[in-house]
């Protein structure tokens, strides 16, 4: 009997997610919670079992393909019987599909589907990648108005590929910026698709800089105490396996930062116009990985002690690179840090993390002479950090305060390991 | 040597050409192939010229018929048909020139010849002039080939006896007797038209009615005032065999019990029209095709293979130019990546007879189909004034809307004009409009508009120009 398979509810309100590599071909027979497809929903990625024992007779979504939660994935020749009901134990069970009433592909355009809203709020529905099947209509008789369109959530359905080659002045009416397109010999290029994890961090860049108003602030950071405690410090735990880097100290200095300026562990509710102010830090760490940035989430930086962010530093970063953070450790976050380590640079302008309206760059520490308060010149470990924030809610006073804090404290290591609580 | 393209059009017809303008706007770079004239078959052997000759046509009917009434004294009209043959040319020409001139102005390079892929990208372009063959690389493609006349084994278009639409309206004699293949809305309009010009028309036609797929009220009607003009008409009617005889053809069809043998000094044929793939290329570039023949097309029009698209008459019913010209753009709009996509609620439709036949939207019987409680009213032509000053009485308007919330559902005519107001309720589904919006809209008074708003009134149950007992009400079960 033919068995369909529809994209499950991953739950937490996930509407669609992008196939990023079936693990199936048709033809397969396959075994009840074979892994069939990975599914990437914002920044996690899920692997979704097969819920029958069967043959693969047909996947109906290609790589890189959206698909809608009940979203037909596959279809399995499943045998009836004893081993044909759904296994549930590992997944939730399908949903059925959900109403949204895709074009026929050949059949004749006349019929359409009864959407209650007028034309110029289809064409604005197909830009912002709203299904308005999913669209709540404010207006008479339910019809759906232009602004509830910006009620919704916007998809990345919204994008388009294009097959292009704008002009120069090449100039398109209808909203959307006009596409730029490679239009070089084939032969001298290779074309790498925007896919997964770099679709993501693609969409939540230019989201990041089509909203915000970035500014970034740089301060120099006097390291040198900190640097000896480190080398102190790092023996004992790299005994037990755990490398000791700055970042949980300069984790735990930022939260002080935070605590005294909470403006900065905030985000923006673009549609209230609403600063929400957190009063959890939960600390993204970006972190490159195969795939591109990563940016698992410390809970809770306050409560924890430097061992036990270490710790969890290792365990975040080694999951991270091996693409098995769950969604939930990858979401939620307050605020971010981003370092490049040892390649960490003079500065960065570092783009927040939206709708975040923070982040700090953390820089390579460098050994230069300065002057002592004596007058004399003496060696001394300097390092940068920049802050960039959205001046729409933030004015540079606070970043420069916040960073007057996080420097304080990275500059007297003792005095703020002795004021955590 | 291969010339490198941006975007490649292929046919000149309102498909190609509307693609080939918005992708001008769009400041894209495009290379517009046609193999023969700009505007293709509806502005060459189709929509312009066959309204350029009923329009004469009906003139001549008008004058003929109501004349008297008004109190007209024109005797001996006749129509010159060579002087009506140069006044359809220069129509045709004026209007070719125009496109020409649109597509100059957008920047549109285009070229003469026939385009047959070679892959996904590539293609060899023949010039109409003869010469080499010339290769093509291109970002991407749309295809706008249009269709072709279907023939029938026998009766192959000979161009003197056997005509195709192409060389009916060209015709500058009036056949004595004239046998129509196919009761579609080629054979109808150009069976009308001449049968006003004095034809002895006969259309055959195999299924239970003519104009198929139009609401069978509406198709009633017209076959009345067909019939009543003198028009043979035999439907559900095999034509089991040709003999070209002498000057003219004898057509052999099966009647019940027997068979006819019907004679004409013509016989146009037009029993519908295929997809123009022949000699493009399609399975070179990987291009699948579906029911029908034609190629299977996304929402945004693309093919099977991406970077390829494919709209009008070449991609899927119905047959006609404003579908071709709203695909057009929008394949225009997906090459430049913008994300529109098809979501429109009606399609209008509109056969240009005396009556007049408009329908958009949902038929009663389609709404209750797709499970919707509906009802539908007749208004009329009879009931409206202006109808009564033009002498034009015959036929009526039919809405279809939801019962329980008086949304909008179609609306089909049969009469004087009804293809000038079927835009507006094409509007109105667009708008998602009730009957009330319909009804409480005033309408300029007297014209045919009004019926819309007296139908509207009617379906609420509120008449203005007839009674309520006069309705023809229907109701879902």
């Amino acid at each position: 009997m033919v068995y369909e398979f529809r994209l499950p509810d991953i739950g937490e309100g996930v509407a669609q997610g992008e196939i990023v590599s079936w693990h199936v071909k048709e033809g397969d027979v396959i075994r009840e919670d074979q892994p069939l497809v990975s599914v990437l929903t914002d920044k996690a990625n899920v692997e979704i079992p097969s819920p029958r024992a069967g043959k693969v007779l047909s996947l109906h979504a290609k790589e890189g393909e959206i698909v809608k939660v009940g979203a037909l994935l596959v279809t399995l020749d499943a045998p009836a019987g004893p081993g044909a009901t759904p296994s549930g134990a590992s997944l939730p069970p399908a949903t059925p599909p959900v109403t949204h009433p895709a074009p026929a592909p050949t059949g004749t355009p006349s019929g359409g589907d009864r959407v209650m809203a007028t034309p110029s709020v289809r064409r604005k529905a197909q830009e912002l990648g709203v299904d308005l099947a999913r669209v709540k209509g404010t207006g008479p008789g339910g019809r759906i108005l232009e602004t509830d369109l910006t009620a919704a959530r916007p998809g990345p359905a919204g994008a388009q590929p294009a097959y292009p080659t704008p002009g120069p002045g090449a100039t398109v009416s209808g909203g959307a910026p006009p596409p730029r397109a490679f239009s070089g010999p084939e032969g001298e290029v290779e074309r790498i698709p925007i896919r997964g994890i770099r679709r993501a961090i693609f969409e939540r860049m230019a989201e990041a800089q089509r909203y915000a108003s970035l500014f970034t602030y740089v301060e120099e950071v006097d390291v040198s105490e900190l640097v000896r405690l480190r080398e102190r410090s790092r023996k004992k735990l790299e005994e037990r396996g755990i490398p000791l880097t700055y970042l949980p100290f300069i984790l735990k200095a930022s939260v002080q930062g935070l605590k005294a300026h909470p403006r900065l562990n905030a985000q923006i509710d673009e549609e209230k116009q609403e600063l929400v102010v957190h009063r959890r830090f939960h600390l993204g760490v970006a972190l490159a990985s195969a795939e591109g940035l990563l940016v698992p989430v410390v809970k809770d930086v306050d409560t924890k002690s430097i061992y036990r962010l270490a710790q969890e530093l290792k365990d975040l970063g080694e999951r991270g690179r091996q693409g098995k953070l769950t969604r939930d450790e990858l979401t939620g976050s307050t605020f971010t840090v981003t370092s490049l380590g040892a390649l960490g640079g003079l500065m960065a302008t570092p783009i927040v993390n939206y709708p975040e309206v923070a982040i700090l760059g953390v820089h390579k520490i460098v050994k230069r002479p300065v002057y002592g308060a004596d007058g004399s010149v003496g060696p001394a470990m300097l390092m940068n950090l920049s802050v960039s924030f959205d001046h729409r809610v933030l004015d540079g006073i606070e970043a420069a305060e916040f960073i007057a804090v996080v420097k304080g404290h990275l500059e007297d290591p003792h005095q703020m390991l002795l004021e955590l609580s | 040597m291969t010339t490198e393209l941006d975007v490649l059009v292929v046919g000149g017809g309102p498909g190609g050409y509307l693609a080939a303008l918005r992708l001008g706007q769009l400041g894209r770079k495009v290379t517009l192939v046609e193999k023969e004239f700009l505007g293709g078959e509806c502005l060459n052997r189709g929509c312009i010229p066959s309204k350029a000759l009923l329009h004469v046509s009906s003139l001549l009917t008008e004058l003929r018929d109501a004349g008297p009434v008004f109190g007209v004294k024109a005797e001996g009209v006749r129509v010159d048909l060579l002087a009506l043959q140069t006044w359809r040319a220069g129509v045709v020409e004026k209007e070719r020139a125009g496109v020409a001139q649109l597509l100059k102005a957008a920047g549109v390079s285009t070229r003469s010849g026939t385009v047959e892929l070679t892959g996904p990208r590539t293609a060899l372009l023949r010039p109409a002039a003869g010469g080499d063959t010339e290769e093509l690389h291109f970002q991407a493609a749309i295809l706008a080939t249009g269709a072709y006349p279907m023939s029938l084994p026998g009766m192959e278009p000979d161009g003197s006896r056997v005509l195709t639409a192409r060389e009916m309206l060209t015709l500058s004699e009036v056949p004595p007797r004239l046998l129509i293949l196919g009761g579609g809305v080629t054979g109808v309009e150009l069976g009308q038209h001449f049968a006003r010009l004095g034809s002895k028309v006969t259309i055959v036609e195999l299924l239970p009615q003519i104009v198929p797929g139009t609401e069978k009220d509406l198709a009633a009607e017209l076959r009345r005032s067909l019939e009543r003009m003198g028009m043979e008409i035999l439907t559900g009617t095999r034509a089991t065999g040709l003999e070209r005889a002498g000057p003219g053809v004898r057509l052999t069809v099966e009647i019940p019990g027997g068979t006819r043998v019907l004679e004409a000094e013509r016989l146009f044929l037009t029993v519908g029209k295929r997809p123009e793939t022949r000699g493009l290329g399609l399975a070179a570039a990987g291009i699948t095709l579906g029911p029908g023949g034609f190629p299977t097309v996304s929402d945004r029009m693309e093919t099977s293979v991406p970077g390829i698209f494919a709209v009008g008459d070449l991609a899927r019913p119905p047959m006609i130019a404003h579908k071709a010209y709203r695909e057009g753009i929008l394949a225009a709009e997906a090459v430049a990546g913008l994300p529109t996509r098809w979501s429109h609620q009606a399609m209008p439709m509109v056969i240009y007879t005396a009556p007049e036949l408009a329908s958009v939207g949902l038929t009663r019987e389609q709404a209750e189909a797709s499970g919707l409680r509906v009802r539908e009213v007749r208004f009329p032509y009879a009931a409206l004034g202006r109808a009564h000053a033009n002498r034009v009485t015959e036929g009526f308007v039919k809405l279809v809307a939801e019962e329980e919330t008086g949304r909008l559902l179609g609306c089909h005519a049969a009469g004087y004009a009804s293809g000038e107001f079927i835009g507006e309720v094409a509007l109105a589904l667009e708008m998602g409009a009730t009957v009330r919006d319909l009804a409480e809209t005033i309408h300029p008074h007297p014209t045919f508009s009004e019926l819309l708003q007296e139908v509207a009134f009617l379906w609420l149950g509120e008449p203005l120009h007839v009674s309520r007992s006069m309705a023809h009400v229907r109701r879902s079960g």
